[in-house]
């Protein structure tokens, strides 16, 4: 079986405590996880959990307190919506949801922090390395950066549980396609910016991304009143685009 | 920027599994790097001084430090970067002990994890800024939650260090489970004579705030400056001036009903109590179950049920009627009556059959002698609040008809102090308490006493009869009078409407009952025919029984739809009535005189207004019957003539009044059937109670206050059974009622009523609902008035700076493991035992079973401890916990010492596995024992092990010993029940963000070296709730905490770690997303020059860093954690060439 990279994001309080008493109690499990601490689980950032795909991780782990045990009250309810979005752009970007996991591990479960890593370890191994193209992560990475996204994954909860500023209350259904919806559209504007790096008409960007040119030109049109990208020339009657910043600066909101 | 690395070998913890020079030379290859070392022992002084040397030398500006986990050693790293002038924050850890080479055995591949750790640290390290500790004042207090040996000892120890001691107790003492016990081992020292000494001490050190029957609510804040807040139990009597003289609990009616929590339910007590004798503090509790009884929901004038049943079980029949009286002044009518509508409303109904409330009534009112007042009199001169009669009003109210709606107003009214004059039609008072009921079921006598009572307990109420008020008359009263109430009852005859009604022989049932009961001659036919189905009908046709008559009763619906009463109904056949159902008569014939009625068959259509199904004559089937007389009884309504004209509103046939007797016109007031139509006494009497107030509050010119509608909770059954598990089956007494056949030509009263024993043997089914009855005698009885009935939950703001939980534990339930025969009586738990030996316990002292002595006894260890092995329990499950208790086997050596102490020829025998005692004094008190001659029998824990009974009857405890079955029959069998974590252990450690170990108990900040402190700073635990212990030790942890915690105390501040986040305001767009996740109000948006910007209070931030990972434009910097600094971390983890194995 192939060699795999993982990395572990663990709460302070509960599961990187956990890791340290299975250390004490010498629990072994595979060395493939580096972990690095953080003081709540409700800190990881979707972003922060893209890049760590697009820097080499096989897998990444995330360890929090057991619901209502949360150190700060609520931040693994948080860490919960955050990794779902992160889940949903894995999985936009090719990248098997298997890969990225959430787990509630307590300060006292050392032996169960082992037997987790060590199962997750093994599953890791068994998908082997991650397949998906740079430019994929990257998108993704780009994707979970963007303003809407990191809205929706804060907000999910309010919205599901409170409902919108017009009282709306959202089902989990509503929600789910409101999400899938919104990851996709992003995802796919994220990577049209990183293939306009140098120019391409639509037809090329769709044959490309494997889209229909339609979605593929909603999309460009959509750039285009953000100022994102421009014309770069028009050959044969047909528009060539390029990019003009990778970011969307001045937003409003 | 200059980076120094150094790898710890930790002896061979680390290097036995990692290569540390590889990793030093590796890390020499990173940027920034300029030092890196291994070294034997980092945490040494040598080890120390090697990087403060660095740091002068080499002018470091960051140090890593690749070692054990930063909860171990941070805090030494960054003292020594601290001493050398580097600033604390600019340290980073690598956990490459815990996380690396603890946990992985391949040298190779440990080798490489650590170098990868190493990189992602210094990475890390690169990017980390100065930062500086804030600083938070320590507020000079304490909080201790449990007022057990454990928190008794924290608060003295903390308050006679100078400290202001806060001490919440949930129980309504303080004590704890070292108050329950009887002696401790190895001493046998008495519990309570230790344990009193310093409860006392607690009340009355001027340090120590005793907060007791309360519960910590919440906690905020941080080490130095927690806020928290307490929550109060009411407990219904004042603290402060409760002088613990107990007359409360002797005038409670309400007594040996309620489990005692202190005695484990061995034995009983009363609403109103104090846990035990030497309680602290010395002050009585109410325990109330927080709603109403159904029985006094159910009665429509609110009349205290439970209170008087109790009372009636207590052989206190005055006290029982003088709180009927308080809302219902004709308790002996209604005893008679009372169709009793609360006793459907009984919680006894789920189990066996209702209390019978009304006979109760009726025994008590007949009970007492009416003339002779003078005690309850004596008792008012002694309380001047209660007399209001001595309040003489000028305003004279006229009531119009002297019914039980009359009356009741009249009495209540003249309490207040009006003159009240009662205008009554008929000869005598009373209305249809005088004129419509039997005396069979009302003797004359019981409404006249009654009456007189009102007449001479209320004072200043004249009862003119003969009167007969007119249209005329009645304006005049308007004139003469600030108020009337109209209480006319419907006493008018409703006609039939058919062909014949005219003919002599045809009369009305309430104009028959009326003539009789004034005693005018009456003389029914032979063949009598009733028509009608309600209690007139019914009544009308007993009475004409009673005067010789054949009586024939005609309803139209069938038996189901009848309006009477099931009892009379049945009691009405009994004596000989017929009944024939599903006809009605459609003329009667007569020349004259009535001499047929003609009658149709009906049949049941479809539902009317009424939700009965409605008759419909069937074509044909007439049929004549032959009567000389026919009493009509179908309906009654009031004679409102006399308010034509008055302009006071109607409704159809009815008064139109709203609940509080109130009618249109300001100064008339209506009540009773006049309002409601043909009604219950019960219904007039709440109508006449109402309107009395109504009428004073007019009077006096005070608004009405609104009419009470909110839903009372109800108590309900599964109230009850949370205090009572189990609840027997009681029949209930019935009432014996005088032969049928004697009945015919008597009109006595059919039924007998109670005698006094059966009656005290009814009262005493009550379950006592309410617990509290709320009769208020204690009010009357406590001359500090501290009662205060209407006390509410409470809530208590502290501010401390360190807190302490001392919240103790609960025994193991033996029932979850059925093999140790729990159920039985003679099997009981050791904390059982030990209120048996206690001579302030429930036997005084002595150890009994059901009175018996018990001969053999036999102790059972390890009862829910030391199940590693599933077969123990003979079930295959495992109810219990892995770890020993601790406790358990010294104290069956004692307790087994106290067997053979009190009961002189007993036996005493112990199954056990393992005997551990291993304190001071505790090995030579276990031979002491043995050789007392207390039998050990040794068995494996692997072993079954069964207590019942055979079909003898016999208690024997079977097993397994040394490879044979060992069987031992025991009188009393005693289970070592071990010790557990308190139920609400998960909610406390919740509240204080604390967290718990593997067997739920509290967890220690480390097992070793932090044993009292948590995990959260300036929360310590202290005894059994941090895991099981003895008394001894408590104690010495308990002193040991106190001490932990005045290192906080005896500062001016606390520093804390500046792991905070802040917000870039040129980035923030001020959308307030971080400010809705942060979940202690530490961001606020606020509007600055620039627009909308979120900022954060350093102090209130807890550092999560929730905020950072959900700003939309990544504005918020989460110090020590930034993006750049974990993005940077992974990358690194990630950038090193791997081994492929």
């Amino acid at each position: 079986m192939a060699e795999v990279n993982l990395i572990g994001f663990m709460c302070n309080w509960c599961s990187y405590a956990g890791a340290d008493l299975a250390g004490v109690s010498r629990f072994h499990y595979p060395p493939n996880i580096k972990i690095i601490r953080v003081m709540c689980s409700g800190r990881v950032d979707p972003e922060l959990i893209l890049d760590t795909f697009l820097y080499g991780a096989d897998g990444v782990f995330i360890g929090g307190c057991h619901l209502g045990d949360c150190h700060y009250l609520e931040g693994n309810y948080y860490a919960e919506k955050k990794i779902e979005m992160a889940k949903r752009l894995l999985e936009a970007a090719g990248v098997d949801t298997e890969r990225l996991r959430l787990e509630w591990i307590s300060a006292s479960e050392g032996e169960r922090f082992a037997a987790i890593i060590t199962e997750f370890t093994e599953e890791i191994k068994a998908l082997g390395p991650v397949k998906s193209e740079r430019e994929e992560l990257e998108s993704a990475c780009m994707a979970a950066a963007d303003y809407r996204l990191r809205i929706l994954a804060t907000k999910e909860r309010e919205l599901l549980e409170g409902g919108n500023k017009y009282g709306e209350v959202f089902t989990m259904h509503e929600m789910a396609k409101l999400l899938d919806d919104m990851v996709q559209e992003v995802y796919e504007s994220k990577r049209i910016l990183l293939k306009l790096k140098k120019p391409m008409s639509v037809k090329e960007l769709a044959s490309a991304m494997t889209l229909k040119p339609n979605e593929v030109f909603r999309r460009i049109l959509d750039l285009k009143r953000h100022e994102l990208i421009e014309i770069h020339e028009i050959r044969d009657n047909t528009p060539t685009y390029l990019v003009r910043a990778l970011n969307e600066g001045g937003l409003t909101e | 920027m200059k980076i120094g690395v150094y790898i710890c070998h930790c002896g061979t913890n680390i290097a036995a599994t990692v290569d540390v020079e590889a990793v030093a030379k590796f890390a020499e290859t990173l940027p920034d790097v300029a030092v890196s070392r291994a070294y034997v022992y980092m945490c040494s002084d040598p080890g120390q001084e090697l990087i403060k040397a660095d740091i002068l030398d080499a002018k470091l500006d960051r140090v890593v430090v690749a070692s054990c986990s930063p909860r171990m050693h941070e805090i030494t790293f960054r003292s020594a970067c601290e001493e050398a002038g580097l600033n604390a924050y600019c340290l980073e850890m690598a956990n490459i002990r815990e996380q690396c080479s603890w946990v992985h055995s391949d040298r190779e591949k440990g080798t490489e994890k650590a170098k990868e750790l190493v990189a992602s640290a210094v990475a890390k390290a690169a990017l980390l800024e100065s930062l500086e500790p804030m600083r938070v004042g320590v507020t000079p207090s304490a909080l201790i939650i449990g007022g057990g040996i454990a928190g008794i000892q924290c608060a003295l120890d903390i308050a006679d260090a100078g400290f202001q001691v806060y001490l919440v107790e949930k129980e309504p003492s303080v004590g704890g489970h070292m108050a329950q016990l009887d002696k401790t081992f190895p001493t046998l020292d008495c519990s309570a004579c230790v344990l009193t000494p310093k409860m006392v001490d607690v009340a009355r050190h001027d340090k120590i705030e005793l907060i007791t029957y309360a519960t910590v609510d919440s906690v905020e804040g941080y080490v130095g400056s927690f806020k928290v807040k307490v929550k109060k139990t009411p407990r219904y009597v004042d603290e402060d001036k409760c002088t613990g003289c107990g007359e409360c609990a002797i005038v409670c009616p309400v007594k040996e009903v309620v489990p005692n929590e202190f005695d484990l339910g061995l034995s009983k007590r009363g609403a109103v109590y104090i846990p035990f004798p030497q309680a602290i503090p010395m002050v009585y509790t109410i325990d109330k179950m927080g709603g109403i009884p159904p029985c006094r929901l159910g009665c429509p004038a609110n009349v205290n049920v439970q209170g008087y049943v109790a009372l009636i079980a207590q052989g206190r029949y005055r006290e029982a009627i003088d709180l009927i009286r308080e809302v219902n002044p004709l308790p002996a009518i209604c005893g008679y009556v009372c169709p009793h509508p609360c006793e459907n409303e009984c919680n006894r109904v789920e189990i066996d059959d209702p209390i019978a409330i009304g006979a109760l009534k009726r025994f008590a009112a007949d009970n007492i002698d009416y003339e002779d007042e003078t005690d309850a009199e004596t008792e008012e001169e002694d309380n001047e609040t209660e007399d209001a009669t001595d309040v003489e009003r000028a305003e004279k109210i006229a009531i119009i008809g002297s019914g039980p709606a009359g009356l009741t107003a009249a009495f209540y009214l003249a309490k207040c102090g009006y003159h009240v004059r009662i205008l009554e039609k008929l000869p005598v008072p009373g209305g249809m308490l005088a004129v419509g009921i039997p005396e069979y079921r009302l003797p004359k006598d019981i409404l006249k006493k009654e009456v007189e009572y009102i007449k001479r307990e209320g004072g200043r109420i004249e009862i003119d009869t003969g009167v007969e008020i007119d249209k005329d008359g009645f304006e005049r009263l308007k004139i003469d009078y600030k108020a009337i109430f109209v209480s006319i009852g419907a006493d008018k005859s409703r006609a039939f409407g058919i062909e014949g009604e005219g003919l002599k022989g045809v009369v009305h049932g309430v104009e028959f009952l009326r003539e009789l009961n004034l005693g005018n001659t009456v003389v029914p036919g032979k063949k009598v025919a009733v028509v009608g189905g309600g209690d007139v009908a019914i009544d009308a046709a007993r009475c004409a029984l009673r005067l010789g008559s054949d009586v024939t009763l005609v309803y139209r619906r069938s038996r189901e739809e009848m309006p009477a009463r099931d009892e009379e109904i049945a009691d009405a056949e009994a004596e000989g009535v017929k009944i024939t159902f599903l006809t009605n008569p459609s003329r009667f014939i007569g020349d004259g005189f009535v001499q047929g009625m003609e009658c149709v068959k009906m049949e049941l259509g479809e539902q009317d207004g009424s939700g009965r199904r409605r008759p419909v004559p069937v074509a044909g089937s007439e049929y004549i019957q032959d009567v000389d007389t026919v009493i009509l009884a179908v309906g009654q309504q009031s004679a409102l003539e006399f308010l034509e004209g008055s302009g006071i509103e109607l409704e159809g046939n009815r008064i139109k009044a709203d609940g509080d007797g109130r009618t249109n016109i300001e100064c008339v007031f209506a009540a009773g059937d006049a309002v409601t139509g043909p009604a219950t006494v019960v219904d007039a009497i709440a109508g006449g109670r109402r309107a009395a107030e109504a009428i004073d509050r007019y009077l006096r010119g005070e608004p009405l206050p609104e009419l009470e509608r909110e839903e009372k909770k109800r108590i309900v059954l599964e109230d009850i059974k949370a205090r009572l598990p189990e609840l027997e089956k009681d029949e209930r007494r019935e009432v014996a009622k005088i032969p049928a056949e004697r009945r015919r030509d008597s009109f006595e009263v059919v039924e007998l009523g109670f005698i006094e024993a059966d009656a005290i043997e009814e009262a005493k089914r009550c379950m006592t609902c309410g617990i509290c009855a709320d009769c208020r005698l204690c009010e009357t009885a406590c001359e500090a008035d501290a009662i205060s009935q209407d006390m509410e939950e409470e809530f208590v703001q502290l501010e401390v700076g360190a807190i302490i939980a001392a919240t103790g534990y609960d025994s193991f339930d033996p029932s979850l493991e059925p093999n140790y025969g729990y159920e039985y009586d003679e099997v009981i738990t050791s904390m059982e035992f030990e209120r048996l030996c206690n001579a302030s316990g429930p036997t005084n002292g002595h150890i009994e079973i059901n009175g018996e002595t018990p001969k053999e006894v036999v102790f059972i260890s390890c009862v829910g401890s030391r199940e590693k092995y599933k077969g123990q329990t003979g079930t295959g499950e495992m109810a219990g916990n892995a770890y020993c208790s601790r406790v358990c086997c010294m104290y069956i050596a004692k307790q087994a010492h106290l067997v053979r102490e009190h009961i002189s020829d007993a036996n005493a025998t112990v199954f056990y596995t393992d005997v551990r005692a291993f304190g001071k004094g505790f090995e030579e008190f276990y031979w002491r024992v043995k050789e007392e001659g207390v039998n050990y029998i040794r068995r494996e824990l692997t072993d079954d092990l069964k207590v019942d009974k055979d079909g003898d009857g016999q208690l024997r405890v079977k097993t397994v010993s040394g490879g044979r079955q060992v069987e031992k029959e025991a009188d009393l069998v005693v289970l070592a029940t071990g010790i557990v974590p308190k139920e609400d252990v998960r909610e406390t450690a919740r509240k204080l963000k604390i967290t718990q170990s593997g067997d739920k108990f509290f967890l220690e900040a480390h097992p070793k070296l932090r044993p009292v402190d948590t995990l959260t700073n300036g929360i310590f635990i202290a005894g059994c709730c941090q895991s099981p212990k003895d008394i001894p030790d408590t104690v010495a942890q308990a002193s040991a905490t106190a001490s932990r915690a005045c290192s906080i105390l005896s500062k001016e501040y606390v520093e804390v770690e500046p792991i905070t986040a802040e917000v870039d305001e040129t980035l923030c767009c001020g959308c307030g997303i971080c400010e809705s996740v942060c979940p202690y109000g530490a961001i606020e948006v606020i509007e600055t020059e620039e627009g909308r910007r979120a900022r954060v209070t350093g102090v209130k931030c807890h550092g999560c860093g929730t905020c950072g990972s959900s700003c939309i434009k990544k504005a918020v910097k989460m110090h020590q954690f930034t993006d750049e600094q974990l993005i940077a971390q992974e990358r690194a983890a990630l950038a090193t060439e791997k081994v492929v194995s």
